[in-house]
C-alpha cells in the first residue's frame, strides 16, 4: 500500500513533469522550492534577484495559463522587494495575496502597517 | 477435528502477523471534517531538529508550501513567518516548547499550527549501495481548541546505489559521490507529500469534504505522529 501510494506519487510527478506544469491542486510553483532553498543557504542580493525572478516568473505563467496565483507567491514577493528597498511594489504585492486570500489578512495587515 | 486444529492454527497464524492497521480519513481525523473546526490556514513553526543535519530544516522548509497548497490550504507566507522567528531567536521548536497552540491565533491569525520533529535525516554508504533515510513527524493543532486535528509519520529511503560499472571498487566511489551530491530538494518534498497524501482535503480542493471514505491512513504513523 505504502508503496504503491510512493509509486503513483512518483508517476504523477513524472507525469505533471513531463507533459503539463500545473501541480495537482491547480497551480503553477515554477522553481518555488529551489529558489527559496537557494536563497536560505546563500542570502545573497544576487540570489534575491533570482528568488524576486523566480516568484514574477510563477505569477506571470499562472496569467498565461488562467491559473490563480499560488497561495503565499505575492505575500513572499512583496517580501523580497522590500528586500530590495521597492517599497511601493512590494505593498502592491500584499495587497494582492490578501485580495487573492483573505485568510492572511490578518498577518500581512500588521506586516504592511509596520512599513 | 483436523479442520478445527487447522482453524486454529490458521487464526493464531494471523494475529501473531500484526498486519497493519488502515483506517479511513474520516476514521482518523474526524474533526477535519467538522465545519465548525475545519481549518483553512496553517502556520508552521520552527521544527524540532532530532538529527544532525543542520541542512534538514532548510529543506523541509522550503518544500512544504506546495504540497499543503496543493491538498487545498493556505499556508501562511513561509519565508516571513521564518524570518519573524529567526529576528525573534527561535531556530528549534524545542524553544516553543509548552507555548500554548491559541497563541498562534493572536500571532499570525492562523486557524491550526503545524509542528514537525525531524526524527532522521540519514546518509549511508555501504559497500553494496548508499541510501538516504528521511524520517519525519507531522501533528497539527487548532489555534481555536488546542486540539490535535491531523498528524502523520512518514518515513522515506532513497536508493543512491551508482549504476554498476563492472568494478566494485569504481562502484564504491561512484556510489559515495553518488549519495554526497544527491539533490535532497525532491526528497524532503516527497516525505512532505506522502504525510499529505492522508490528510483530508482542504477548502481550496475542489474534493474538499469528498474524501473521508480514502483508506489511506496507516493507523501506527497516525499515532506515532501525534506522540512527537
Amino acid at each position: 500500500m505504502r508503496i504503491c501510494r510512493a509509486f503513483l506519487i512518483v508517476l504523477s510527478m513524472a507525469i505533471l513533469g513531463g507533459c503539463s506544469t500545473v501541480s495537482s491542486g491547480g497551480y503553477y510553483w515554477g522553481d518555488y522550492s529551489t529558489s527559496y532553498y537557494d536563497l536560505l543557504k546563500n542570502p545573497t542580493s544576487e540570489q534575491l534577484a533570482k528568488r524576486v525572478d523566480s516568484l514574477q516568473r510563477i505569477v506571470k505563467q499562472s496569467g498565461t495559463l488562467g491559473l490563480r496565483v499560488p497561495p503565499t507567491i505575492h505575500a513572499e514577493l512583496g517580501q523580497a522587494l522590500m528586500k530590495q528597498g521597492l517599497k511601493d511594489q512590494a505593498l502592491t504585492n500584499f495587497r494582492k495575496e490578501i485580495t487573492l486570500y483573505p485568510e492572511s489578512a490578518v498577518f500581512l495587515h500588521r506586516i504592511v502597517d509596520d512599513l | 477435528m483436523t479442520k478445527f486444529a487447522l482453524g486454529i492454527f490458521i487464526v493464531a497464524l494471523l494475529a501473531g502477523c500484526a498486519s497493519p492497521v488502515w483506517e479511513t480519513k474520516g476514521e482518523a481525523f474526524p474533526k477535519m471534517y467538522d465545519a465548525s473546526r475545519n481549518p483553512v490556514s496553517i502556520v508552521v513553526v520552527p521544527a524540532v531538529n532530532k538529527t544532525t543535519a543542520a541542512d534538514a530544516t532548510d529543506l523541509i522548509y522550503s518544500t512544504l508550501t506546495v504540497p499543503f497548497a496543493d491538498n487545498g490550504y493556505y499556508v501562511m507566507p513561509m519565508s516571513i513567518v521564518a524570518e519573524i522567528f529567526q529576528n525573534e531567536g527561535i531556530v528549534d521548536g524545542e524553544q516553543l516548547k509548552g507555548i500554548p497552540a491559541e497563541t498562534y491565533k493572536d500571532s499570525f491569525g492562523a486557524d491550526s499550527v503545524l509542528f514537525i520533529t525531524i526524527n532522521k535525516w540519514e546518509t549511508n554508504y555501504l559497500i553494496v549501495g548508499g541510501n538516504v533515510t528521511v524520517g519525519i513527524s507531522y501533528l497539527l493543532v487548532s489555534t481555536a481548541t488546542g486540539e490535535s486535528l491531523w498528524s502523520y509519520d512518514e518515513m522515506v529511503v532513497v536508493d543512491t546505489t551508482a549504476n554498476s560499472s563492472g568494478n566494485p571498487l569504481v562502484d564504491i566511489i561512484s556510489t559515495a559521490i553518488q549519495t554526497a551530491v544527491q539533490d535532497y530538494i525532491p526528497i524532503a518534498y516527497q516525505v512532505n507529500s506522502l504525510a499529505v497524501s492522508t490528510m483530508p482535503y482542504g477548502n481550496y480542493h475542489p474534493n474538499n469534504n469528498m474524501d473521508s471514505d480514502a483508506l489511506v491512513v496507516l493507523q501506527s504513523a497516525r499515532i506515532k505522529g501525534e506522540d512527537q
